[in-house]
């Protein structure tokens, strides 16, 4: 074995991190949407329940574990801001975008009523979808692809693969990085500005919710 | 050329080592991401809390987010001790301003154990803006140096957020970063040890939110 050869055998260990990340997102993508739209079968099923205490953990679990995911996924999208990795792997074109739309939904989730403002979670949904769309396609039909030859794919595929079309995914890329860091200066401002409230814990939640 | 057994041990090693380090470098701007994104969901957090209809519940949800923040943070913190480590981050190439990124944060989690971020407002804002501050510091360099380092039209700014190419500004701020670091840790291991009370009056004092201690100041309010 060569030095080279020891340098080359954690380069594909990295390349391997990053295309089961690529991989596992598509799994989060649908996830994070199926969990959305299937909030009128969760609150069907929680509604049934006989005990208020099962009723409350049921909602908490599927409120935390569909809005964890949702984060998962942006957090797991990090991948499409970093320049290197975009240029040098088959990853979705727009990726990055997609992972704009899951920012957007975890802003509108911090700055409505939630559950409960009707037009907001639709946005969310609608977000979620598009996010959904921009990822999947891309990464089914091209980085997918890339080991498939034929005239279609020949023209399709590079257009739809980060690495094979680098002056686009570049682009995409900052463009990405921007819109998702003016997304967090305004979870963070919107933060700032409800501190002045002072805030309430769980005890006095729970208070009120008994009055 | 092939190894020997002794090179290429030293090799692996090396390379692993190396592999190590710059993967938890690549990891942690997720890690602050997801520190920021629980941090900043505390109206989300709080809203949700008050729709729950039984105390219990409430106090589960409550304290999952407690737990899931403060150990982000702590995991955070933990694994940014790496560029306080003068081989790691002088010879492997890390992020310019880790160091002072470490610092930062460690000093918003001095903020949290001395201060109320839950309750005092100032203290929340004051948290947050260190937070901000400090995942600016960290994941700006990481992204523009270390993953931006084929790309040429950007001339010298990603050398110029690396450690390693950029060695005449990166040894102070480690020196500074590290000597503060010691400073604050001093100053607070000597803030517990004089605010120690003898255990008798210890237990005497009720736990606030405990299961027969009085309410939270801000519930009582």
């Amino acid at each position: 074995m060569t030095t080279e050869q020891v340098a080359g055998l954690f380069d594909a260990g990295e390349s391997f991190v990053e295309g089961t990340i690529a991989a596992v997102l598509v799994i989060l993508w649908v996830l994070a949407l199926a969990l959305h739209l299937g909030r009128p079968y969760m609150t069907r099923t929680t509604s049934r329940f006989t005990l208020r205490l099962g009723a409350d953990l049921s909602w908490i679990v599927y409120v935390a574990l569909r809005d964890l995911i949702v984060v998962q996924v942006f957090l797991g999208s990090f991948i499409f801001f970093y320049p290197d990795v975009v240029a040098s792997q088959d990853l979705p074109i727009t990726g990055g975008l997609a992972a704009v739309c899951a920012f957007a939904v975890l802003l509108i989730k911090l700055v409505t009523k939630g559950d409960r403002d009707l037009n907001a979670y639709r946005l969310q949904v609608v977000l979620l979808g598009l996010g959904a769309v921009l990822y999947l396609g891309p990464y089914f039909l091209g980085s997918q692809m890339t080991m498939l030859t034929g005239h279609i794919t020949g023209q399709v595929m590079p257009l739809l693969v980060t690495a094979k079309n680098q002056a686009l995914a570049l682009v995409l890329c900052y463009v990405s990085a921007a819109l998702a860091g003016v997304l967090g200066i305004a979870a963070v401002v919107y933060n700032l500005r409800e501190a002045r409230v002072q805030p309430r814990t769980s005890r006095e939640a729970s208070d009120a919710a008994q009055r | 050329m092939p190894l020997n057994a002794d090179d290429l041990a030293t090799a692996m090693t090396q390379g692993g080592q190396g592999w190590l380090v710059l993967s938890v470098a690549a990891v942690l701007p997720i890690l602050w991401s997801f520190t920021l994104v629980v941090h900043f969901a505390r109206p989300y957090v709080i809203r949700f809390l008050r729709t729950l209809t039984l105390r219990f519940g409430g106090d589960v949800w409550w304290l999952s987010y407690v737990l899931i923040r403060d150990a982000l943070l702590i995991l955070t913190l933990g694994l940014s001790l790496i560029f306080l480590m003068p081989n790691l981050y002088l010879k492997v190439g890390l992020p310019i301003t880790a160091p002072v990124a470490t610092l930062v944060l460690f000093w918003a989690l001095l903020v949290k154990l001395i201060r109320d971020a839950d309750d005092d407002p100032a203290a929340f804002r004051l948290v947050s803006l260190l937070l901000v501050l400090a995942s600016v510091l960290y994941i700006v360099p990481q992204i523009y140096g270390l993953e931006a380092a084929d790309q040429t039209y950007l001339g010298s700014l990603p050398a110029i957020l690396t450690s390693t190419t950029n060695l005449d500004v990166a040894r102070p701020l480690l020196w500074i970063s590290l000597g503060l670091f010691v400073v604050t840790a001093g100053a607070l291991f000597v803030r517990a040890l004089i605010l120690l009370a003898p255990a008798g009056v210890e237990r005497a004092e009720p736990q606030p939110g405990g299961p027969t201690g009085p309410a939270p100041a801000s519930a009582q309010r």
